[in-house]
């Protein structure tokens, strides 16, 4: 299968690491210059049924474990150069190799009393939704593992940074503050995406010249109880199968939050459109998914949270009965089960916050449906479980 | 007695209630806390009859609600270095400044922020009065603009006396101090 690689960037993010770490007696101790950042978790995770990072199907995996570095040097005022460099071990379709997720040069152009407007340009974080930007230290993420429609750890790299630009501006008053980006780029894909994405090791499919333009809008009410956020994104890629189509993908995404003193409240709502037009091969998914949090902030190491979260590949047959269009036909690798379009998951957790290091949650859910389940740690589709139940273990350390 | 056993577990409940609450509480909000209600579990478990401890109780327990509401502490200053004669001093710009977002003067030179650790109760208090912000929604700015590349955590120091010296020695610097603890070393910002 011929897939554009993204290659080698993860040199990058550790050669900026380096070059600070040698340059820190020249910039001296000034952290207001220079800071280096890093992070390491370890989950376990046992299901009822089902593989959910690892083999934890009747059993206990542990098999997901990230560890990142990252680096930011501010030069001349206004121009920041960043990166991140990760290393992730994810069931089946992640073996620890060390990656960017971001490398990029900030160009704050102007600054004023209550405004900012700059650019970044290398590889950049996607701003979508409330939570994309922190999505693997596990300290910012509003749970174990991210709400698994919206935020398909599945296919994490692409949904994670392009290498493109982005266009940002803020502005602060009495009506808060209003945060505006928007950006284009290539978007990352890999052999192992694309089995994700369309659930088979496809033969004769292929993607090419992958493009993803983001745009989103984050309205804060002054001191930031309230927050609403609006992104929009598009995909596409050329897509060969037999001959020349496209594949694209629009997805648009409603964020709330409301955070009080001893809880927080958030919702994000999405829809999103797949097509895939590659001469006789005909796909079309309009999707929804959309998530609800409660957080109770019983003290201040502790809390406990729910979250009820549902996700359906086509709003207009919510059954799932869409999956099964291909099967008996000519392209019967596009056959799936019912139960992988659509996906509910209840759960609730409880967080300790041990000190400003370390972290340690647990959770359990239970779920109908195997919409973006890891297709590379199930690979026989027909052997998942509608029903199952899973219970999550982390504990996470950064500085 | 069931009466004053029942009331005796109402006032230990509120003091384990008002322990596992007390996340923003500063030292004297919490000590007043619990030297309140210890008072109530003697008054519940001494020989009063049930009528009188439900009044004293009803009573003390007001009290303390009311207590919890009003401001034990003054206002935090926000200070800056003497020489910083273009300092901001809208709310929503030093709230942009203090969420590491505006990392400039309005003349150019870099801000650097000072704050004392999360845990600290005059940080908690300088976050909610003056800030107007929940200490832990600021924390989660910071994070967020760490670990996306787009902005660096503040400095933290480890006492008032270090903020003090800190802010008084670093070009373009802001902090907080209580204002019982400001001197010429450091000047303050007045919020418009």
């Amino acid at each position: 299968m011929r897939v554009c690689v993204r290659s080698k960037s993860s040199d990058l993010a550790g050669l900026l690491i380096a070059g600070l770490l040698l340059a820190m007696p020249v910039l001296g101790a000034d952290q207001s210059l220079w800071q280096v950042h890093g992070f390491l978790a370890q989950s376990a995770f046992y299901t009822s049924d089902n593989n959910f990072f690892g083999p934890s199907d009747d059993g206990i995996s542990t098999d997901f474990t990230e560890a990142g570095l990252n680096a930011s040097v501010l030069l001349f005022g206004n121009l920041r150069i960043a990166g991140q460099a990760l290393s992730r071990n994810a069931g089946d379709y992640d073996n620890g190799e060390l990656r960017t997720d971001y490398f990029n040069v900030d160009w704050r152009f102007w600054q004023g009393e209550s405004s900012l407007v700059g650019v970044r340009v290398g590889r950049v974080r996607n701003p979508y939704g409330l939570y994309n930007e922190t999505r693997d230290v596990a300290h910012t993420r509003p749970s174990i593992y991210m709400p698994s429609v919206l935020y398909t750890e599945a296919i994490r790299d692409v949904l994670l940074s392009r290498d493109g630009y982005a266009l940002y501006g803020e502005f602060y008053g009495d009506y808060g503050t209003l945060s505006l980006e928007a950006g284009t780029g290539k978007h990352r894909i890999s052999d192992k995406l694309v089995a994700e994405a369309m659930l088979s090791d496809i033969q004769g499919l292929s993607l090419d010249d992958a493009n993803i333009t983001i745009a989103r809008a984050i309205w804060e009410s002054p001191g930031a109880n309230w927050r609403m956020a609006l992104t929009n994104t598009r995909y596409t890629d050329d897509a060969f199968f037999i001959v020349k189509g496209r594949f694209t993908q629009q997805v648009n995404v409603l964020s709330l939050q409301y955070s009080s003193d001893q809880w927080q409240l958030t919702g994000e709502y999405s829809r999103f459109d797949f097509k895939l037009d590659a001469g006789p091969l005909q796909l079309k998914r309009p999707g929804e998914a959309a998530y609800l949090q409660y957080n109770w902030f019983f003290s201040r190491e502790w809390q406990v949270y729910g979250r009820y979260e549902y996700g359906v590949w086509d709003r207009n047959h919510r059954d799932g009965s869409s999956m099964t269009q291909f099967c008996g036909t000519l392209f019967q690798q596009f056959c799936y089960p019912e139960r992988t379009g659509y996906r509910r998951d209840t759960g609730i957790g409880v967080r300790w916050d041990i000190d400003e290091h370390w972290m340690a949650a647990v959770e359990a859910h239970y779920l109908e449906g195997t919409m973006m389940l890891s297709y590379l740690d199930n690979r026989d589709t027909f052997a998942t479980a509608t029903y199952w139940s899973l219970l999550g273990l982390e504990v996470a350390f950064r500085f | 007695m069931p009466r004053l056993t029942r009331s005796f577990w109402i006032a230990r409940t509120f003091l384990s209630l008002a322990e596992f609450n007390c996340k923003f509480c500063n030292q004297d909000e919490y000590q007043f806390h619990k030297k309140s209600t210890t008072l109530l579990m003697s008054f519940a478990r001494a020989n009063i009859t049930p009528r009188v401890c439900k009044v004293l109780l009803a009573a003390l327990l007001s009290f303390v609600g009311l207590a919890h509401t009003a401001p034990i502490r003054a206002d935090e200053a926000i200070i800056t270095h003497p020489g910083n004669t273009k300092a901001v001093t809208t709310l929503a710009s030093i709230r942009a400044i203090f969420s590491m977002r505006l990392n400039t003067w309005p003349d150019g030179t870099a801000v650097t922020v000072f704050v004392l650790p999360d845990s600290n109760p005059l940080h908690a208090h300088f976050s909610r009065t003056v800030l107007k912000m929940l200490p832990y929604r600021l924390r989660t700015e910071w994070d967020r603009l760490v670990f996306s590349g787009t902005g660096v955590a503040p400095v933290e120091v480890s006492s008032v006396e270090e903020m003090r010296r800190r802010v008084a020695d670093t070009p373009g610097s802001i902090g907080y101090l209580d204002e019982g603890d400001l001197d010429e070393s450091v000047r303050a910002i007045k919020v418009q």
